[in-house]
């Protein structure tokens, strides 16, 4: 026997499928007995024996030979399905695999137990005195019962295959009608199937071609992108726009080459609930949604770790045994449920369970005793928000160990594998009734956006799944970059993080001309905050370059010691850029989280970081349209901004365009809609704003782009009376316009944005806003008091609440945001539901979440409506309909 | 077999020409910045991204610099040279694509295998590998693996 042998590696790979597919058959079986699947476990260990034996695998074939017979057996009806069988199914599965894996194809091991365990499965207890032919006589409840009765004589497959089972048969009852009807019925199903597995044409293809092909698809696009720009300003181009869509569609096809159904993984988990079921003594069960939904390989291939660490967790922690559900009023068996689904371009699985919830208040008190948080902190989370400390590392509520969980490893790790993916996990708990974690996940990881940076002359590359924002600290800002024992530390929004420079992260120290660095000039530090898992820290850079979708492609060998780098990849210029890693910095620089957030958050008190959450501050997006005047809007309602030049656009009657990424843009000038300068004429380029508000798909033409400020909004009402001008406010010692984009909306195309018309002034007009956002919580005001609101405004919960017990008759309605510091929208409804003098009181969730999951939950936790933030029309909808219906 | 011959300073050597992707000149270096120096940097191969190695500083030597002589050979990576190799001379490369730098091409010699000798005593070198004789002159026959995967060479790379 030759390993070498091409034939032989072939058949090694064929075993490994056939061994696939016996345990996903298997787990099909679980779910109840189906011809089909006997077909093809039976066709599968068929192979495998006949395979192992022109080998020489000696024992694989005397495994699957007996293993074989069973099921030809079951197959031909001679043996009625039961449960029991599928333990020495699995055992004998499990074997074959090891044989497959072990170095000596299992030529040396011993399998007599196995195959004795196999035949006792056709013998069944009748097999004492008749040989296994009896099998099929007795029905499956009796022999279950009887089970464990030891077989002395194993009966010897040549007897089993000779006997007929029906004419011997006077006691078959049931059986007998059922298995003749069963098989005539069955026989054209099996051609049928065997049929459409011929029929169903694929072909196996290496991976490495795929991502071969994966690879130079990106690169056509590159040079697609690269092709357009060059020829921009060619008239007609219809060619060249016709290749390019073609080129796109060649994109999505290649991309879904790789897309594989989570199904496979999912299948799995059938296998490991069953045998964790046993070990727990719990019964469960696992209820699997959307096997369908398709994933990138090579994401696939990484959940399956995390996913089961999950499982396991709902096993063992979540669900209760089955007296104490009993005692609970619950089903005595412990429902799993593992699902997925696609939802905004990713994909969403959940794993969620019906047992205890978890304790709060455990978590805190073990949170506390391991110095994660202080106890003041722990006093004023949420439930939630308690919970979701098991994701710190370090922390395990289990009291006792068990084989299964409880180490206290875990969790963190999971959390980090979806990070790496570029991913995100949360989770949601009701004491009680269950936990639910919900991962996000992007569908590739092949192609990300990224940032591209300028750093000492080099370019890189920073995926925005590891970017949290930008900083640029000037001479004159409060919060400087500190030194700490010759370490630069920065002091954000209360954490201090470590500041890095490329020179620290590569040893290598480099002359620049110093006229290249932006600190030298102006005195100013830009730096990048990245995060890996709960790591921050900053990376000085020069300057930020562009956005762009990057193919990020391995180092090769003879760099891969450098792990500050994820990677190369080839810009749309054709340069090479380096591709940074957040997680591989934070891991050669020993970064963690304990070094930064808990040593540094204990240092500063509770209330501090509270009055720090108060007087939240709002990013703001600085521009400018004509010279003089300044601008701005909200940073969270910008989409994207991009850098354009005259000539890219085009005008239809007098509207003018541009096309960005396939799309027409309607570009704004605000000079239209508010009392500005008019645009300079001697631009050649400027930039457009494109705002994040549903259908609302307009480019703000801006002639610069000044900075983006994080910054306390002191909104002065505008002087003049213009409706998309929310207010004024000094920036930079400037006067600053902050645009009131919905009304620009509304503005532009009033049909669809159209001001809802409250008749008259409400009579129950008395309207109390919970928002900790200053710039919603001043938006919302405005809005209820265009429509004649008296309205009264609490920064959270918590404010609310103490209003509210101040005047409990005085309100007619809450508007409440539901993320919030102290006490969050959930807590504020539930409090105020379950006090008798303010549960009359309608209260209406305004929140950004989109999901319908959202509204949900927001209705089961009280809450009278729902609306969207972003949606003026909305807002003043679901006001209106509770006061009208009052 | 074949193979294709350059310069290192005044040595002429030589690599067989089944590794070799292809040849080329003026690409333009994209330094990695941290890497060790033997590493010029990262070109950019019509999409694919290949690693240099400055074969002056590989064999602790003067660094070569670009010039209009100076030539990068590109080798084929593994699973490339599986492809088309012959099943009689088992070669290696590296997993990945990667490219020497060299300062200047010569001719393509064809060397039978009973003309290859083996590397004197004095002057045995992990990237030699045989030494073969060309009129009044030695070409040293270099072995690709060693090179190519220079960082398993640990001294190297410091």
């Amino acid at each position: 026997m030759n390993p070498e042998d091409e034939v032989f590696k072939n058949f090694l790979v064929e075993m490994g499928e056939k061994l696939e597919e016996l345990e996903n058959g298997l787990a099909e079986l679980e779910d109840g007995f189906s011809q089909d699947v006997v077909n093809k476990l039976f066709r599968a260990v068929h192979t495998i024996k006949g395979g192992g034996g022109f080998f020489g695998l000696t024992k694989v074939s005397e495994l699957s030979h007996v293993f074989e017979d069973v099921l030809m057996k079951v197959r031909e009806g001679e043996l009625p399905y039961a449960d029991h069988m599928l333990g020495p199914f699995y055992s004998a599965c499990d074997a074959l695999k090891g044989m497959h894996e072990a170095e000596d194809y299992g030529n040396n091991s011993d399998i007599n137990q196995l195959c004795s365990e196999l035949r006792q499965v056709e013998g069944g207890p009748g097999s004492e005195e008749v040989p296994s032919p009896s099998a099929s006589e007795v029905e499956p409840e009796e022999r279950k019962d009887e089970e464990k009765t030891p077989i002395e004589k194993a009966p010897s497959n040549e007897s089993s295959e000779s006997s007929a089972p029906e004419d011997l048969t006077p006691k078959t009852k049931p059986e007998e009608a059922k298995a003749p009807a069963e098989k005539s019925d069955k026989s054209p199903v099996v051609s049928r199937s065997e049929k459409s597995v011929n029929q169903n044409e694929t072909i196996r293809v290496k991976v490495d071609l795929l991502n071969k092909l994966m690879e130079l698809t990106g690169e056509i696009v590159l040079g697609r992108n690269q092709l357009l720009r060059q020829f921009a300003k060619m008239d007609d181009k219809s060619n060249l726009v016709a290749m390019a869509h073609m080129i796109s569609d060649l994109q999505q096809l290649v991309l879904q080459t790789r897309m594989q159904p989570i199904g496979g993984t999912f299948t799995k988990f059938k296998r490991i609930v069953r045998d964790l079921a046993k070990q727990l003594d719990k019964p469960i069960d696992l209820v699997i949604k959307g096997e369908d939904t398709e994933l990138d390989r090579s994401i696939i291939e990484s959940l399956s770790d995390p996913l089961t660490h999950l499982i396991r967790n709902c096993a063992d922690h979540g669900l209760e045994d089955p007296s104490t559900r009993i005692g609970q009023g619950k089903d005595r068996v412990g429902t799993v449920w593992l699902q997925a689904r696609h939802e905004g371009g990713q994909v969403v699985i959940t794993v969620e369970d019906d047992g205890k919830g978890i304790d709060a208040a455990k978590v805190k008190a073990k949170a506390v005793a391991n110095n994660v948080i202080s106890q003041t902190e722990a006093d004023a989370m949420g439930e939630n928000e308690a919970a979701k400390l098991i994701f710190h590392p370090g922390l395990s509520t289990a009291e006792a160990v068990t084989s299964l969980s409880g180490r206290g490893v875990g969790m963190d790790v999971v959390k980090s594998t979806f990070e790496k993916l570029g991913g995100a996990i949360d989770l949601e708990t009701n004491l009680g009734s269950g936990t639910k974690v919900i991962i996000h996940l992007p569908t590739t990881l092949t192609i990300m956006s990224s940032l591209i940076v300028r750093i000492e002359g080099d370019r890189y590359a920073v995926p925005h799944s590891e970017l949290k924002e930008v900083i640029l600290v000037r001479p004159e800002d409060e919060i400087q970059i500190e030194q700490i024992r010759d370490r630069e530390v920065y002091r954000l929004r209360g954490n201090l993080i470590p500041i890095l420079s490329m020179e620290e992260i590569t040893g290598v120290r480099r002359e620049v001309e110093k006229d290249g660095r932006l600190s030298s000039k102006t005195g100013e530090v830009l730096f990048l905050v990245l995060h890996s898992g709960l790591n921050q820290f900053g990376l000085l850079i020069d300057s930020i370059d562009h956005t762009e979708e990057i193919v990020v492609k391995p180092l090769a060998q003879i760099l891969s010691s450098h792990t500050f780098y994820a990677g190369s990849s080839i810009l749309g210029d054709s340069d090479v850029a380096m591709v940074l890693s957040a997680n591989g910095i934070c891991q050669s620089h020993k970064l963690h989280i304990h070094d930064l957030e808990t040593s540094v958050q204990s240092t500063k008190s509770f209330e501090e970081m509270q009055i720090l959450d108060m007087q939240e501050k709002q990013d703001l997006l600085v521009f400018r349209y004509s010279r003089n005047e300044q601008l701005a809007i909200p940073l969270s309602l910008v989409f994207k901004v991009e850098q354009i030049e005259v000539g890219q656009i085009q005008n239809v009657a007098d509207n003018h365009f541009i096309n960005l990424e396939g799309k027409n843009i309607l570009l704004l000038y605000l000079d239209k809609y508010l009392t500005l300068e008019p645009l300079p004429e001697d631009l050649e380029t400027f930039y457009i704003i494109t705002p994040k508000i549903k259908d609302f798909e307009v480019g703000i033409v801006a002639s610069s782009i000044e900075e983006s400020v994080h910054t306390r909004l002191n909104l002065d009402s505008p002087p003049i009376n213009e409706a998309a001008i929310l207010g004024i406010t000094t920036i930079r010692e400037k006067i600053t316009f902050l645009v009131d984009l919905f009304s620009l909306a509304e503005q532009v195309s009033p049909d669809r944005f159209k001001r809802t018309d409250l008749e008259g002034k409400p009579e129950k007009d008395r309207l109390l806003v919970v928002e900790d956002t200053p710039f919603f919580r001043d938006l919302e005001k405005t809005y209820f008091e265009s429509v004649g609101f008296r309205v009264t405004l609490a920064n959270n919960g918590q404010e609310a609440l103490d209003l509210l017990m101040e005047r409990p008759n005085y309100y007619n309605l809450v508007v409440s945001d539901i993320v919030m510091p102290v006490m969050d929208g959930y807590e504020l409804v539930k409090t105020m539901k379950s006090a008798e003098k303010l549960s009359k009181i309608p209260v209406i969730a305004l929140t950004s979440f989109t999901e319908e999951e959202s509204r949900e939950k927001a209705l089961e936790a009280g809450f009278d409506g729902y609306a969207i933030k972003t949606n003026k029309e909305n807002i003043l909808r679901a006001v209106e309909r509770f006061l009208v219906e009052e | 077999m074949l193979y294709s011959t350059f310069y290192l300073g005044q040595t002429q050597m030589a690599v067989p020409i089944p590794c070799i992707l292809e040849i080329g000149r003026s690409f333009k270096f994209h330094p990695v910045r941290g890497a060790p120096e033997v590493i010029d940097g990262l070109i950019n191969l019509r999409g694919k991204v290949v690693s240099i190695v400055n074969l002056g500083l590989a064999f602790e030597e003067s660094k070569i610099e670009p010039s209009d002589e100076s030539r990068i050979f590109i080798f084929k990576n593994n699973s490339e040279l599986k492809e088309v190799a012959d099943s009689d001379a088992v070669m290696e490369t590296a997993p990945d694509n990667i490219g020497i730098h060299v300062d200047r091409i010569s001719d393509v010699i064809r060397v039978e295998n009973e003309e290859l000798q083996a590397v004197p005593a004095n002057m045995v070198h992990p990237f030699y590998k045989h030494v073969v004789r060309r009129g009044d002159s030695f070409i040293i026959i270099l072995e690709p693996s060693k090179i190519l995967n220079l960082h398993e060479t640990p001294d190297l790379l410091s």
